[in-house]
């Protein structure tokens, strides 16, 4: 609609101005766009000083080829010529966010990789940041906080203003629910225009709710922390975006496309470390429920792998024994994922099964000859001296 | 998520400008040399003038922080040609690094570390509360000898690093802040911080620092940005003298 909207407004522009053609206004997404104003360029300098450090961050996941794949994805959402003006930094951070900067600087989390099923639930949160950099949102935002607070600050000296300073509050926060609302929906037509499964939105979102609502029962709170406060909320409840994002797809083109073949080869190589830094968490309840998910019913040897190193972390009693069956599973499963015979020989060593843990760290070995910890293993595998 | 912090930061700002109590004068402007250390006296030093860092805005009425690109520019430039002319005046040799040249994330990396030490001595040794016991007679902080790795075509003997965070008060602050002290309210003024240290680049010790919690000049100008550098390398070692005390 907002599309249909532009586009009349351009042929309206075309037609009335035929001899002297009026420049178009760069947006952020055009070549060669620079900031205009001194706010603008305020930010963007203090955004690039982040950008030069965030290239020397130990955190950073430099594989080409998963950048390259994540730059794909972003391109064929929002389309190759917009795409050229963001630059990606995978960060290996295992919770689940993404970010992007008023100068083009995009943050995503690992642990976004590991939480998506497919690529267009990618394709989603990527659309969706690229949304708040193609229409300033983070200038909009500085300029409506500026505002609001000088006017907060005017009313401290009034008796009785605080009522008022808070109301002001308040909507500086709903000011910014709106705009993710915003770009909530935009993406969404980013995702439909570009042939992806347009419910791959509303399904982060509903895993996500998931996960933050084992977390909240696991640790008692019965409260699932970001719903507590509406009104100084920087983002919709999760409950809403899940619904509206749910309710707005059905009125697109609907799409089996959500590309989790291609998503899982792309990110194979990656999904142990990823798991591993989840599992590191120590947030058992957050990481079962997350496994689950992605399981769907059909437990791949990855993910039996995983769930035993959840269990095998946790080491409860009864914990090691299911952690033992997982891997065996795994190993059943996939005999040449080399992490479930290395795990499962530490496991049977620690339970004092000498003889067969070493038999299952030898065939770790032979598996993964060149691995980075085969010192370590070989020494463990080694038989006692007599 | 992320906006969501810097938001609160924001707000909270304004919030805090509460009345400040009245306090006895403390000093704002300390430095500290390692014990024992003096240039060489028989050649000049040569030191590495590392790009300052700059962060200068306006503060907005409310007192939030509004990053200003062209004031960034003229600081920048400002505060590098008066370290080189001081030096120059001092007999030492300043030659500035050429920050976007190889090696950029070694110094970025370096950056990173020097802001945490220095942070580290100005709390728990020029100016904070609480005196780390290990650190009560000594000043010998160092951030490694990969320093040496950083810039060894410059030849230098030393780095000289600047730290200069200004935010000058918009109109609307200053009307606000007349506001507030009509009604009692304390000093709400925009903050003038900086610091500079001397690095031995062969092993990274820091021989020399320099706080100023309150530093005067407007540091836009050439006359404001010598004023400052004049302030700051108070207490810098004196050439060849090698006499210098820790406060």
């Amino acid at each position: 609609m907002k599309r249909l909207r532009n586009s009349l407004t351009l042929a309206a522009l075309a037609f009335a101005a035929p001899i002297a053609a009026q420049p178009l206004e760069l947006r952020p997404t055009n070549a060669g766009y620079q900031p205009k104003d001194a706010v603008e360029q305020g930010l963007w300098l203090e955004m690039d000083e982040a950008e030069q450090q965030m290239r020397a961050s130990k955190f950073l996941i430099e594989d080409p080829e998963l950048n390259a794949y994540v730059k794909g994805v972003l391109c064929r959402a929002v389309g190759t010529e917009k795409c050229g003006a963001a630059r990606i930094y995978l960060m290996r951070t295992p919770q689940f966010n993404a970010a992007m900067a008023p100068n083009g600087m995009m943050l995503v989390w690992s642990g976004l990789l590991l939480r998506a099923r497919n690529e267009a639930e990618l394709a989603a949160v990527l659309g969706h940041e690229f949304v708040h950099f193609e229409q300033q949102h983070s200038l909009k935002s500085f300029h409506d906080i500026k505002a609001k607070s000088n006017a907060m600050t005017w009313l401290g000296f009034v008796p009785g203003g605080m009522l008022a300073q808070i109301g002001l509050m308040g909507s500086v926060f709903r000011f910014n629910r709106e705009m993710e609302k915003q770009a909530d929906i935009a993406a969404l037509d980013y995702l439909s225009a570009s042939g992806y499964d347009p419910t791959a939105p509303s399904k982060i979102w509903e895993q996500l709710l998931g996960e933050m609502e084992v977390q909240a029962k696991a640790n008692k709170s019965g409260v699932v922390a970001q719903e507590a406060s509406d009104f100084f909320s920087s983002h919709p409840n999760t409950r809403d975006r899940m619904e509206y994002l749910r309710a707005a797809a059905q009125r697109k083109a609907p799409s089996s496309d959500d590309g989790a073949g291609r998503y899982r080869a792309a990110i194979a190589r990656w999904w142990p470390r990823l798991i591993d830094d989840q599992v590191k968490l120590n947030d058992f309840a957050a990481t079962e429920f997350l496994l689950d998910g992605l399981a769907r019913g059909s437990w791949t040897a990855d993910l039996l792998y995983a769930r035993g190193e959840l269990y095998r972390a946790r080491g409860k009693e009864g914990d090691l024994a299911k952690a033992e069956g997982f891997y065996r599973q795994s190993a059943t499963k996939d005999p040449a994922l080399a992490e479930s015979w290395r795990s499962l020989g530490m496991l049977l060593l620690r339970q004092g099964k000498s003889d067969e843990g070493r038999k299952m760290l030898r065939r770790y070995l032979d598996i993964a000859p060149v691995a980075g910890d085969r010192p370590m293993i070989e020494a463990m595998a080694r038989e006692p001296q007599k | 998520m992320a906006r969501r912090l810097s938001i609160g930061l924001a707000l909270a700002t304004v919030l805090a400008a509460s009345p400040i109590l009245a306090q006895a004068p403390v000093a704002t402007e300390k430095y500290a040399v390692r014990e024992g250390f003096a240039f060489t006296p028989e050649t000049p030093p040569r030191i590495l003038v590392f790009r300052p860092e700059v962060k200068v805005g306006e503060q907005t009425t409310a007192g939030i922080f509004q990053n200003n690109a062209e004031w960034h520019a003229a600081v920048t430039r400002e505060l590098s040609a008066a370290l080189v002319a001081t030096g120059g005046k001092r007999g030492i040799e300043m030659v500035l690094h050429d920050d976007r040249a190889a090696n950029s994330q070694l110094l970025t990396e370096h950056r990173a570390l020097f802001r945490l030490v220095v942070g580290t001595i100005i709390r728990h040794k020029l100016f904070g509360k609480d005196p780390l016991p290990s650190k009560v007679d000594s000043f010998d902080w160092s951030l490694g000898s990969g320093v040496a790795k950083i810039a060894p075509a410059a030849k230098a003997d030393y780095g000289l690093f600047l730290l200069s965070h200004d935010s000058f008060e918009s109109a609307g602050r200053r009307a606000a802040k007349l506001v507030a002290a009509l009604m009692g309210n304390g000093d709400i003024a925009g903050t003038h911080f900086g610091y500079a240290a001397l690095i031995d680049m062969k092993n990274g010790d820091i021989v020399w620092l320099g706080v100023d919690l309150k530093a005067g000049g407007d540091v836009r100008t050439a006359e404001g940005a010598t004023q400052r550098v004049e302030q700051l390398l108070n207490g810098f070692p004196v050439r060849a003298s090698g006499k210098a005390v820790a406060p």
